[in-house]
């Protein structure tokens, strides 16, 4: 698209959502009306190294200190998280969210040991280690209420506002509906397990499979309501994963019209509930590859079940071949006489937005920027 | 400063420390790998002994109450890190001319080979990921690949008595283990931030 005719404001009468990625990682812009911004999770522009987000608010001319109200960490994978300890620094107004798992004392102890390390590379950690200090910072200069960190559990209001749209008052929402208590035990378990003991050698923190205490959100306002997956998966119990969700009697009523498909779009996130219990039909459906080592996401067979399930369905960015830097002969050769195999890593760029008035209803816009394709030609690239 | 470790070394006299063409970074097995001194410069020893001294300790990353310089400070400066000057003194004339350095993280480690994300530190770059065959790691760093370990990757030339070969090099770091008073610590500052934080 012509990148005169995007980077344009939304009117204050106007939603949006925005998902970035994968560049390094993912996140989601959204304008919620009246000039109230959202960012959930970060990913960092392969070009700018800047976290998207900021990139993307600077050029549309919205200063992120004031108009930014919330500010949330899905979980700590470092696709979701990295670059967000600058979102937050930025954002001076914004309230800062996260995972009810992430209060646990085995996590603040794990942030303590790795989060200073200049030794150990460990982005997600040390990323949650510069947002406590802001944290903490902000308490000190500010007090309540913007020193508070937000926890995000399953069934819970996390944000609400007035906006005046077009005449009307509507009410903006922002609730969670996961992580589920079952959840969290099972995460502060595993994080537990992750404390290094006496005498073991140090090395990078691997932050294992935290997708099950991943934040889900559900925003609405006025006849809109989107739901933002993350990476939650589902486990085949009832407890834990999507299964909670789809059965809770107490999460926001209504269908979304917009998904941030979870988990990259792979099998193991799909609950056919979601689809037929709290979606509407054909709902814009966005998602984000996934490619490191041999694995990719969506794989086709995932492709074929989103397109039966919509005919709206977006991805950030194509997946393509990878390739290696040109480097001289000498050192290619030398490379190939080395490695098995060696690719760059997957970070091509894009932008699916959504934008409709909010009220009187209205259909959504859909602007595919930079690499951003319709998912039934993500393989195609 | 890390005194236990400069006790190892002949320290250099202010007036002795080198210019900038004569900053040597080494691989002292079992020693600089135990401090805080990153390795991702690598001078290959071969025949000489070396001497050197930490000028400079690692700096922390400082946080200031105001935002705006935390932004400066985490995210446009570089953190500092120690600096080890040193001086060869060599018995065979050698020379390592790098081509290509990279910092690898190994994050799977399969049957007969590992997987990792390599940062180029020749150029800025993008990240890279490759599959390494086992072999291809020196006997003695072969129970250092794991999940999450840190290595280096030159490739280049050596250069000894005349003769020049390429060499592709990969070396495992060697990182210390964690001492009590570490974890110790780190579950205190756990509790005063869950104790300070206001968790809503």
């Amino acid at each position: 698209m012509n990148g005169n005719k995007v980077y344009f404001p939304p009117n204050d009468d106007e939603f949006e959502i925005s998902l970035f990625g994968p560049g390094y990682g993912e996140s989601v812009v959204i304008h919620i009306g009246g000039n109230n911004w959202v960012l959930v999770d970060s990913a960092i522009d392969p070009t700018t190294r800047k976290p998207a987000a900021l990139t993307y608010l600077q050029k549309l001319g919205i200063d992120p200190s004031n108009a930014v109200k919330l500010v949330v960490a899905t979980h700590w994978h470092d696709d979701h998280i990295r670059g967000l300890g600058e979102v937050l620094s930025v954002c001076k107004s914004a309230q800062f969210c996260c995972s009810g798992a992430l209060r646990a004392s085995e996590f603040l102890t794990l942030v303590g040991l790795y989060g200073t390390r200049l030794m150990i590379e460990s982005s997600g950690i040390k990323e949650f280690h510069t947002i406590l200090r802001i944290m903490e910072s902000r308490r000190k200069k500010i007090g309540r209420p913007l020193s508070g960190i937000k926890l995000a559990i399953a069934d819970r209001t996390l944000w609400r506002q007035s906006v005046s749209v077009s005449g009307q008052t509507l009410i903006a929402e922002i609730h969670s509906l996961s992580p589920s208590d079952a959840s969290i035990l099972k995460a502060q378990k595993d994080i537990g397990s992750l404390l290094p003991v006496e005498k073991e050698t140090k090395r990078r923190v691997s932050p294992g499979n935290p997708n099950h205490v991943a934040v889900v959100l559900w925003v609405s306002i006025g006849d809109i309501s989107v739901l933002l997956g993350s990476d939650l998966q589902e486990t085949k119990q009832v407890d834990t994963g999507w299964s909670v969700i789809v059965n809770s009697p107490n999460r926001p009523p209504g269908r979304a019209s917009a998904y941030k498909i979870p988990h990259h779009g792979s099998g193991n996130a799909h609950n056919n509930q979601v689809w037929t219990d709290m979606l509407q039909v054909n709902p814009y459906s966005l998602l984000t590859p996934f490619v490191t080592g041999k694995s990719v996401l969506p794989k086709k067979e995932d492709v074929k079940r989103i397109c039966r399930m919509t005919k709206n369905a977006f991805a950030t960015a194509s997946i393509k071949k990878r390739k290696s830097p040109k480097r001289s002969k000498t050192v290619e050769k030398m490379i190939r006489e080395t490695v098995r195999k060696i690719n760059e890593v997957f970070t091509s760029e894009g932008q699916i937005r959504l934008r409709r008035r909010i009220y009187p209803k209205d259909n959504f816009e859909v602007d595919l920027i930079g690499g951003a394709v319709p998912l039934e030609n993500i393989h195609l690239g | 400063m890390n005194s236990t470790y400069l006790e190892k070394f002949d320290p250099l006299q202010p007036s002795e420390l080198p210019d900038s063409s004569e900053v040597f970074y080494c691989h002292l097995e079992g020693k600089v790998e135990d401090s805080e001194i990153p390795m991702e410069k690598i001078w290959y020893p071969s025949e000489g002994s070396v001497h050197g001294q930490l000028s400079k300790d690692t700096e922390e990353t400082g946080l200031s109450p105001d935002d705006s310089e935390l932004l400066e400070t985490h995210f446009t400066k570089k953190q500092l890190a120690p600096v080890l000057h040193l001086r060869k003194v060599p018995t065979i004339q050698s020379r390592f001319l790098s081509l290509q350095k990279w910092e690898g993280i190994v994050f799977k480690v399969l049957e007969d080979s590992f997987i990792a994300r390599l940062t180029d530190l020749t150029e800025k770059g993008p990240d890279e990921e490759a599959e390494f065959a086992i072999d291809e790691v020196h006997e003695e760093d072969r129970s250092l690949i794991k999940e999450g370990a840190i290595f280096y990757w030159s490739i280049g030339y050596l250069e000894t008595g005349g003769q020049r070969r390429r060499v592709s090099d990969i070396r495992f770091r060697r990182l210390p283990r964690w001492e009590s008073k570490e974890i110790e610590s780190a579950r205190k500052e756990a509790n005063r931030l869950r104790d300070i934080l206001e968790w809503e």
